[in-house]
């Protein structure tokens, strides 16, 4: 009987530690499992940030250019303008302005200085002719005086 | 007498066998009359007091001149009224030696006999020379105009406008510049010249070539004034105030081609290719043979050969390599009587300044000269002053490395430029520097500005301290293009000096503006200064003009920079004119014309009328094309006074001129309007009348 | 307004013509054939094939029934509009270098070549305006200018009472046909006669000559009654029937003479004179080579230009064209 029941004992105990072999085995299996997946979870979010920094980054380098050239060609239209007017701008005007309004700035300029050239040369070209021409009607006299003698 | 040998012409004067020429001399001294004088203004007598006063002008002349030959005095004795003889008042005194004559001339020409008898001396032969003028230069002298026409009637426009000379096919016409008007018609004719026409310096005369020789023509009706003889004459050049003429033909002299009267030419002048003639009497001062450089056979004649002073007093020409001859007008002879050996001499300018005695510094009462000589040996190149007629040099600079040299004389006399083509040690690249020499300065200082870049342009402003250069570092610079293949417009720097005269030590020229990257290879001022015009002339591609102004205020928009010099810089505008080969100012920088000549460009000839701003005023294409000359002007006869006094009132003169304008430009558009209107009613007339006819035709 | 490019002939263009109503725009040229356009759109309409040389010369009769053309294969075609049958061909022993129908639509002239030993003519014959019907082969009447210059250009009068025939030496003859008589010679070209077009009633026609000016004459008394000066050789000269008074000149030099820079001169343009004033009033621009032929639709709407590019271009015209007024 005691050997039946340590026998029996013995199995249960047996059975026992199975079920708890079992128990820590499918436990350890789950840990594992949820370990694995924060894992791919957290590689998943790596990655995730990864081509996200990567976009962020394409992104900002396609910025730069984009400005650069926008910048680039605000310069060259700065430089055109400078160079075909003698008009100069500021660095900060080139600086914080965008083609099209350069463009504007430009024409306007060009407008307006396109005037003030045209009036003030109208102004010189009538002195000129002007004042050849009242040299000369002073000097007629003189001509034919000179010419009698 | 045998003619020269061409093929072996001397290489300078000194070096000239004349002993073909002594020998004939020599003959002829029997019938020469360097020996005597005349002697007029001489007392009245009668035979009784004749010895008497034959003594004592024996005496008088023996004394203050020479000696006389036997019975050297001769005194014409004529019956008067009353049949009684008497002297006339003149005689004629023969010296042994012709320097006696030439003493007597010296000093009795003008002597007091007693305080109302006063003698005039003059040399026999020069009597003789100017009485035979008439027989013997009948064809240039006799031009029958009384009275004498007024020269410089084109300045009596009361538009103040100007006129140019436009010669096209066989047509050369004179016009007055209308602006934006067709050219007012003055006057024309058919075959007027031959080759081309040239103004003289200061517009009174227009030169004509002709196979025969030249021909000057002016007045308000464009008669000929006076005409030169010398055939197969191409090439003229008038001293500075029209005094003289100097003329070239690529035919030596030959008394055996030309017909035996109507020319001034005699045996001495025989094989001669340059002639010195002087305008207002039509005489033939003298003529040259041409030399050329030694061991060289020179294909083009450098022009002008001789060049003109400022006063006209001298001329000179230089014997290339040897010397220097310096001349004197209107005697023709050699200052001090001989040449100025400068081995290995190049080239030389005549300094513009008119001789100013108030002038304090000694050397400036005297005119100018500039020349240069290359290296040689271990001698470096050198360019001098030199004073005229003391010949003495006032100012050098040694020049190491040259290659060649230019001298560029500002208007007034004031800088001389020296532009210097360098060559690196190894010969491989060449550049430019400019030499400096500031005249007016105490003992002439030089200083020079580095170009780095060979020089293709340089002028002056006129009347101005500054000047302007065009230069290039475009590799395609002096290499030909392939074959068949136009030659593109290089690429070039245009820079601006100005003359910096702060107290500052580094004072002096300095670059004012430089415009980089144009295709302009030529460059004009304004007569006036201020203005200039770039130009792309004789391109095949480019045909570019850009008119600045240098003394712009720079406008409200501009940044201001109180210390860029060049900021007063301003491009006024930018065109074109498509084949353009030529560029000329007005004579008072109000218009710019510009042409497209058959002689240089194959298709499209013609010419445009530009404002000083580069507003194209008028245009016009011209079949056969060739010329179109603005007239010079003389220099104004309004004092400086004058002209300020007109200058500070100019507002008035102002008011009186926009008002002429507004009226003329109303009488015009009217008159447009009613030709316009007379062209329609006729038109509508006729059309009526016509479309009428053909109803009654029809039925 | 843009204009409407006619990309269909592969060689120079050398004369266009608008029928009356001005809805078709033929064209004929060195390549051999002539075309048929619809003139408001550009669309081509059909192709006349048959002509074994360059096609020189191209006229339409009133009702755009019948066309006839000259070509360098010595033959003049007569043509069904509608269909393209070739209705008749006329041989002759030179090339043909103008045609054109009468006012009244019963004849055709035909200038014809001088070379090989034969004299140059303009020969007339008849016309029978259905299509169907049976043309002539004798001519009514062949015109010679005996020991003058070779007629290039001709065309009829009002009425057909006179022939009026331009030459190669700068003159010009107005003939008598029936009597086959000279009435009046004159010579105001210096240049080869390039073109003559008459006004809508024919009472006066215009020149265009190599000289590189174009004249308005009356057709009755030979008088030159304007004078258009230009900078180029001219090769057409047209009228504006209506809205302005205006004539359109068209030329440049020759393609050998041309230099690159040409085309930027603008001296293929056509230049659009005051009829009356004689004043250029506008250029228009945009063939690559000499303007070799003009014409203007009989409305006086459009007009459109043949070149040696090959191209014609139809040019419609902006309302600006309209409203256009000199001072007067």
């Amino acid at each position: 009987q005691e050997h039946k029941h340590a026998l029996a004992r013995k199995v249960i105990i047996e059975r026992r530690k199975e079920i708890i072999e079992t128990e820590i085995a499918r436990k350890e299996k789950l840990i594992a499992q949820e370990k694995a997946a924060a894992a791919a979870k957290k590689a998943e979010a790596e990655k995730k940030r990864v081509e996200e920094d990567l976009k962020r980054r394409e992104e900002e380098r396609i910025k730069r250019i984009q400005d650069e050239v926008q910048r680039d060609q605000a310069k060259r239209i700065a430089e055109e303008i400078s160079s075909k007017t003698g008009l100069q701008l500021k660095p900060e005007e080139i600086e914080n302005s965008d083609v099209n309004t350069l463009l504007n700035l430009k024409v306007s300029r060009l407008q307006t200085e396109q005037k003030e050239l045209s009036d003030r040369l109208k102004q010189i070209s009538k002195r000129i002719d002007h004042t050849e021409r009242a040299y000369r009607k002073e000097e007629i006299p003189l001509l034919e005086k000179d010419y009698e003698q | 007498m045998s003619s020269l040998d061409f093929k072996n012409l001397p290489e300078c004067e000194e070096d000239i066998n004349f002993d073909d020429i002594y020998e004939k001399y020599e003959v002829s001294t029997e019938n020469d009359f360097d020996t005597i004088v005349v002697v007029d203004g001489a007392p009245i007598v009668d035979e009784a007091k004749q010895e008497k006063l034959i003594t004592v002008l024996t005496k008088l002349f023996t004394k203050g001149a020479g000696e006389i030959k036997e019975n050297g005095i001769w005194m014409p004795m004529t019956p008067n009224e009353e049949g009684k003889k008497t002297s006339s008042g003149y005689l004629f005194i023969d010296f042994k030696e012709a320097e006696s004559a030439q003493a007597a001339v010296k000093n009795l020409d003008g002597h007091k006999l007693s305080k109302t008898v006063t003698l005039l001396v003059n040399k026999f032969t020069d009597v003789e020379k100017y009485s035979d003028m008439n027989e013997e230069y009948v064809e240039p002298t006799i031009e029958p105009y009384t009275p004498k026409e007024h020269l410089k009637s084109g300045m009596m426009d009361l538009q103040a406008r100007d006129q140019f000379v436009m010669y096209r096919g066989d047509d050369v016409s004179i016009f007055w510049n209308r602006k934006t008007d067709a050219p007012e018609h003055v006057y024309s004719r058919t075959n007027w010249t031959e080759t081309y026409v040239q103004w003289s310096p200061k517009g009174s005369y227009l030169s004509t070539f002709h196979t025969q020789g030249i021909a000057l023509w002016g007045g308000p009706s464009w008669n000929k004034i006076v005409r030169f003889v010398h055939p197969g004459v191409k090439l003229i050049d008038f001293s500075p105030n029209e005094r003289y003429l100097v003329t070239w033909s690529n035919e030596p002299i030959s008394l055996a081609r030309l017909p035996e009267t109507g020319h001034p030419f005699s045996e001495y002048d025989e094989g001669n290719q340059v002639v010195v003639w002087d305008i207002k009497t039509g005489a033939l001062l003298r003529t040259f043979p041409v030399v050329q450089p030694v061991g060289e056979e020179q294909k083009t004649v450098r022009w002008p050969i001789f060049k003109w002073s400022a006063s006209e007093k001298h001329f000179a020409r230089v014997v290339p390599g040897q010397q220097l001859s310096v001349y004197e007008a209107p005697g023709m002879g050699l200052v001090g009587k001989k040449s100025i050996k400068t081995p290995g001499i190049v080239d030389f300018e005549w300094s513009p300044a008119k001789i100013d005695s108030s002038e304090t510094k000694a050397f400036q009462k005297e005119e100018i000269l500039s020349y240069w000589t290359p290296e040689v040996g271990n001698q470096p190149a050198r360019v001098s002053l030199m004073t005229i007629p003391s010949k003495e040099v006032v100012a050098t600079k040694n020049l190491f490395n040259v290659s060649e040299c230019k001298l560029y004389w500002q208007n007034q006399g004031h800088f001389l430029a020296v532009k210097v083509d360098r060559h690196t040690k190894t010969k491989k690249s060449t550049y430019a520097n400019i030499e400096i020499f500031r005249i007016n300065q105490k003992n002439i200082p030089v200083e020079t500005i580095e170009l780095k870049d060979p020089m293709l342009a340089f002028a002056w402003e006129p009347y101005g301290e500054r000047f302007a250069t065009i230069t290039t570092n475009d590799p395609a610079y002096g290499s030909t293009p392939a074959h068949g293949v136009a030659p593109s417009a290089i690429k070039t720097d245009v820079k601006f000096f100005y003359l910096d005269k702060s107290k500052k030590a580094n004072a002096g020229f300095k670059l004012m503006k430089s415009l980089e990257k144009k295709t302009s290879n030529y460059l004009f001022w304004s007569p006036k200064g201020h203005n200039v015009v770039l130009a792309t002339l004789r391109s095949s591609t480019v045909f570019d003009l850009e008119f600045y102004d240098v003394d712009f205020e720079p406008l409200a928009s501009d940044k201001k920079d109180k210390n860029d010099v060049g900021a007063t810089v301003q491009l006024l505008s930018t065109q074109d004119h498509y084949g353009v080969s030529d560029v000329e100012w007005d004579p008072t920088g109000r218009y710019v014309v510009t042409g497209s000549s058959m002689w240089r460009q194959s298709a499209d000839h013609g010419f445009c009328i530009w404002d000083f701003k580069g507003t194209l005023l008028f245009k016009q294409n011209v079949e056969n094309f060739k010329q179109l000359l603005w007239r010079p002007r003389p220099e104004s006869l309004l004092s400086d006074e004058q002209k300020k006094k007109i200058k500070k009132n100019l507002r008035q003169y102002s008011k009186q001129f926009d008002e002429d304008d507004l009226a003329m430009g109303d009488a015009s558009a009217a008159k447009l309007h009613a030709e316009r209107r007379k062209a329609v009613e006729e038109w509508y007339g006729w059309r009526k009348a016509t479309e009428r006819k053909l109803q009654e035709d029809r039925k | 307004m843009r204009p409407i490019l006619l990309q269909g002939h592969t060689r120079s263009l050398t004369q266009i013509k608008y029928n009356r109503e001005g809805d078709l725009l033929f064209s004929c040229s060195k390549d051999k054939v002539a075309n048929v356009w619809y003139s408001h759109n550009g669309e081509r309409l059909g192709t006349y094939t048959g002509h074994q040389g360059a096609v020189w010369t191209i006229d339409v009769n009133a009702s755009s029934t019948l066309l006839v053309t000259g070509s360098a294969d010595n033959s003049c075609k007569l043509w069904e509009v509608q269909t393209g049958r070739c209705l008749k061909t006329w041989e002759f022993n030179t090339a043909v270098k103008r045609v054109e129908f009468s006012e009244d639509n019963s004849m055709v002239l035909c200038v014809t070549e001088e070379r090989m030993g034969f004299a140059g003519t303009v020969t007339v014959y008849p016309v029978n305006n259905d299509v169907n019907g049976k043309q002539s082969d004798t001519p009514i009447v062949t015109i010679t200018n005996k020991g003058g210059s070779k007629a290039v250009v001709a065309g009829w009068t009002c009425l057909d009472k006179y022939i009026i025939t331009g030459h190669e030496d700068g003159s010009i003859c107005q003939w008598d046909w029936k009597t086959n008589e000279k009435v009046k010679a004159i010579t105001p070209h210096e240049g080869v006669l390039s073109d003559m077009q008459f006004s809508p009633d024919r009472t006066y026609f215009i020149t265009a000559s190599k000289d590189k000016i174009a004249k308005i004459f009356d057709s009755m008394t030979l008088d030159i009654k304007k004078t258009y000066v230009s900078d180029t050789p001219l090769n057409s000269a047209a009228i504006t029937p209506k809205h302005q008074e205006f004539v359109v000149l068209g030329g440049g030099q020759d393609a050998m003479n041309v230099t690159t820079t040409s085309a930027r001169q603008g001296k293929f343009e056509s230049r659009f004179y005051h009829k009356i004033l004689e004043e250029e009033v506008g250029r228009v621009r945009g063939h690559f080579g000499p303007i070799n032929t003009i014409a203007v639709h009989p409305d006086g709407t459009s007009y459109s230009s043949g070149g040696e590019d090959g191209y014609v271009r139809v040019h419609h015209f902006d309302p600006d064209y309209f409203t256009f007024k000199l001072e007067i």
